[in-house]
C-alpha cells in the first residue's frame, strides 16, 4: 500500500517559490486503478514523481509498505525505483539505439541480465502482443507499439505499482484506447496497481477511483462524468 | 553492461572512429619515439663497448668530425707510454651518388691503410666482410662500410661516386665502432685533397692501448702530456653516448606527455558530447533505477572500450609506421617489443579512462526529474 500523508512540494525558481503541491493526502491499495485529472500546471507530473521516488516533498510523508521514502537518500530511492515502481511516460522515452527486447531489460542492466529475465522481457512482449516486434528498434514501431514496449519495460521488475503520466497523449483516441485496455488487463490479472495521470476522461471507468487536483490539491471524485 | 557501452559508443560512429584515429595516431608516435630511443641504444651502445680504444681529438672539438689535429702531434702521443699504435684520420663529410637528394649525412674517412694494418685489432680493416683493404694513400679507390654498400647497392669491383668523383671499391667492411658504421673510407691524402683541411692537419687520432684494460690510464696520460687534444676512450664515449639518450629519452617523454594530454582532452570532448546528447536517456536510466554510480560505471566503461579500440589501432599504426617509413629513413633498426606494445596499451587505456572521469561525473549529475521532462 502507498500512502502520501500532507504532501508539499514548494519549487524555488531564483527569489520566487511555486507552491505546487499544498498537502496532498492519498491512499493507494493494491489492486486500485486510480486516475488523476487535473489542469495543466495543477501538480499531477510533481504527484507522480514524488510517488515514484523521483523526487522528494517539501514536507509530509510517503509510506510504501510502512516506509517513509521521504527522507530516503538519492541512492536509497534509486534502488527503491528499480525494485518497486514502474513509470511510463508521455513520450515514451525509449532509447532508440537499442531494440524493443533490450529496451524492457534495460532497468536491470545494473543488476545483470541472467537468461531467466530475457525470457521474463520476451513474454512481456508477447504479452503485450508485440512478439513478432521484439528486435525492432523505436524508429521502426508505431507510437501504439512503443508505449507497449514502454509497459513492458515498467513491468520487467515487477513492481509494486505502475506510475503513468498521460500514457495516452501523444496517442489517437483508438491506439489510446488499447493501452489503456492492455493496462486494465494487467490490473485485473496481476492486482497490480496503476496511477494513471490523463486529459482522456473517455477511458474512465465506474469502477476507478478518480481524483481531482487543481491548485495543488487533491479531491476524490465519486461520480465520474 | 559492455554491450551496452558499445551500442552507445556506435551510436555516434563518426565521432568514436575520428576519436580513435586521433589518439592512435598518438599511441603510435610515443610507441615509434620509444622504438626509436630503443633501437639507438641497442645500435650505438652494443657496438662501442666492444672495442677498447682511445680516440684523441683537438681539445673543445664538439665531435670528431669537426677536430682539427697539427699532423706532428702524433709522434708526440705515441711516445706517451702504454700507447701500442696510433693512426691518424681525416674525417669529412661527403655526398655519395649521382643525385642531388641528401638523405642521411655521410662522412668519409681518410685513413693510412699501412697504420691501420700495423694494429693488433685493425679499426677498419678489422671488420671486412668482402674485398680488400686498399694500397697507398693517395688514389680514387675506397672501402665501403657495409651500411653505405647496402644503401647503394654496392659490390667490390663497382664504382661509386663520391663529390661527383668516381671511386673503385675495394672492399666492404663492418668495424666495430658506431661511428664508422656509416662512412667510407678512402686513402688518406686523397681525403686531405678534398677535405680541405691543410697538407699536415688530421681529424683524429685512433690509439690502441697496449693493455686494454688500461684504456682509460692512457687516455689520461694523453691529456695530461699534448696540450690541446682531448682522448676519450670508446667506453668512456659509451657513456657519454648513453647520457646523450638518456636526454633524447627526457625529450621524447616530454613529447609523449603533451599526447597523452592532448589524448585525453579528445577522449573527454568526445564522451563529454556523447553524455550531453544522452541528458535525456540517462535521465530515464536513473528514472528506471539506475543510481549514479551505475551511470558512472557506464560511461567510464564507455572510456574503456574506446581505449581498446584505440590501443589496437595505435599498435596497427606503429607497425605500419616503422615498416612503410622508419625502416628506410633511419640506418638502425627500430623494433616494437611486446614490451613497448603493452606500454602503448596501457598509455591508450589509461589516457581514455582520465578523459572518461569527467563526462562520467557530469552523467552521474544528471537528474532524472529535468531530463525526462525536456523534451
Ligand atoms: N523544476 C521546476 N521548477 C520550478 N517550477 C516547476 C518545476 N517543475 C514544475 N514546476 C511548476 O510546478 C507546477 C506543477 O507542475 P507539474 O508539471 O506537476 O504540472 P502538471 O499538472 O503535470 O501539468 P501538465 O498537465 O501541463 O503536465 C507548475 O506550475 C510548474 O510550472
Ligand atoms: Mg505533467
Amino acid at each position: 500500500m502507498i500512502v502520501l500523508d500532507k504532501v508539499t512540494k514548494v519549487y524555488k525558481v531564483g527569489e520566487t517559490e511555486v507552491h505546487a503541491l499544498k498537502g496532498v493526502s492519498l491512499k493507494v491499495r493494491p489492486g486500485d486503478f486510480v486516475f488523476i485529472v487535473g489542469p495543466s500546471g495543477s501538480g499531477k507530473t510533481t504527484l507522480l514523481e514524488i510517488m515514484g521516488g523521483l523526487m522528494t516533498p517539501t514536507s509530509g510523508r510517503v509510506l510504501i509498505d510502512g516506509k517513509d521514502i521521504s527522507k530516503f537518500n538519492d541512492w536509497q530511492l534509486s534502488l527503491f525505483r528499480r525494485n518497486r515502481i514502474g513509470f511510463v511516460f508521455q513520450n515514451f522515452n525509449l532509447i532508440p539505439s537499442l531494440t524493443a527486447l533490450e529496451n524492457v531489460l534495460v532497468p536491470m542492466i545494473p543488476e545483470g541480465i541472467t537468461k531467466s529475465l530475457e525470457k521474463r522481457a520476451r513474454e512481456l512482449l508477447k504479452e503485450m502482443g508485440l512478439g513478432h516486434r521484439l528486435h525492432h528498434t523505436p524508429g521502426q514501431l508505431s507510437g501504439g507499439e512503443k508505449q507497449r514496449v514502454a509497459i513492458a519495460r515498467a513491468l520487467i521488475n515487477e513492481p509494486l505499482i505502475v506510475l503513468a503520466d498521460e500514457p495516452t497523449g501523444e496517442l489517437d483516441t483508438a491506439t489510446g484506447a488499447m493501452i489503456m485496455d492492455y493496462m486494465r488487463k494487467l490490473n485485473k490479472e496481476n492486482n497490480l496497481s496503476f496511477v494513471i495521470v490523463t486529459h482522456d476522461v473517455e477511458y474512465i471507468r465506474k469502477s476507478d477511483k478518480l481524483y481531482r487536483i487543481k491548485d495543488g490539491l487533491l479531491h476524490h471524485v465519486r461520480r465520474v462524468g | 553492461m559492455l554491450l551496452f557501452a558499445v551500442k552507445s559508443l556506435s551510436r555516434n560512429k563518426t565521432r568514436t572512429g575520428l576519436t580513435v584515429l586521433g589518439l592512435a595516431v598518438a599511441v603510435m608516435g610515443v610507441v615509434s619515439l620509444l622504438s626509436i630511443s630503443e633501437g639507438l641504444r641497442e645500435s650505438v651502445i652494443s657496438s662501442l663497448e666492444k672495442v677498447q680504444l682511445v680516440l684523441v681529438t683537438s681539445e673543445d672539438a664538439m665531435g670528431p668530425s669537426v677536430s682539427v689535429l697539427d699532423e706532428s702531434l702524433m709522434s708526440d702521443v705515441q711516445r706517451v707510454e702504454g700507447a701500442r699504435t696510433v693512426a691518424e684520420a681525416v674525417i669529412y663529410p661527403v655526398v655519395v651518388g649521382e643525385e642531388r637528394a641528401v638523405t642521411t649525412p655521410v662522412f668519409a674517412m681518410g685513413i693510412d691503410p699501412g697504420q691501420d694494418k700495423s694494429m693488433k685489432n685493425p679499426v677498419i680493416s678489422g671488420g671486412l666482410v668482402a674485398g680488400s683493404m686498399f694500397s697507398g694513400t693517395s688514389g680514387h679507390k675506397v672501402l665501403l662500410s657495409k651500411k653505405i654498400a647496402d644503401k647503394y647497392k654496392k659490390k667490390v669491383g663497382d664504382t661509386i661516386t663520391i663529390n661527383g668523383v668516381k671511386y673503385k671499391v675495394t672492399g666492404i667492411t663492418d668495424p666495430k665502432i658506431s661511428i664508422l658504421n656509416s662512412m667510407v673510407f678512402v686513402p688518406l691524402d686523397t681525403a686531405k685533397q678534398y677535405s680541405g683541411k691543410g697538407q699536415d692537419k688530421v681529424s683524429v687520432f685512433f690509439v690502441e692501448p697496449e693493455d686494454p684494460e688500461q684504456a682509460s690510464a692512457l687516455a689520461r696520460r694523453i691529456e695530461l702530456s699534448v696540450s690541446g687534444v682531448s682522448a676519450n676512450t670508446v667506453s668512456e664515449m659509451a657513456g657519454t653516448a648513453e647520457s646523450l639518450l638518456a636526454e633524447i629519452d627526457a625529450f621524447f617523454v616530454l613529447i609523449s606527455s603533451f599526447s597523452i594530454v592532448v589524448g585525453a582532452l579528445i577522449v573527454m570532448n568526445t564522451l563529454y558530447m556523447n553524455v550531453l546528447d544522452r541528458t535525456a536517456e540517462i535521465g530515464v536510466l536513473r528514472a528506471m533505477g539506475w543510481t549514479k554510480d551505475d551511470v558512472m560505471k557506464e560511461v567510464m566503461l564507455e572510456s574503456f572500450v574506446l581505449g581498446i579500440m584505440i590501443s589496437g589501432a595505435g599498435i596497427a599504426l606503429s607497425h605500419v609506421l616503422k615498416y612503410a617509413v622508419l625502416d628506410n629513413l633511419l640506418t638502425f633498426p627500430t623494433t616494437i617489443t611486446p614490451w613497448l606494445m603493452l606500454a602503448g596499451f596501457l598509455l591508450a587505456v589509461t589516457v581514455s579512462l582520465l578523459g572518461g572521469v569527467y563526462p562520467a561525473m557530469k552523467a552521474a549529475g544528471v537528474d532524472p526529474v529535468t531530463a525526462i521532462r525536456t523534451e
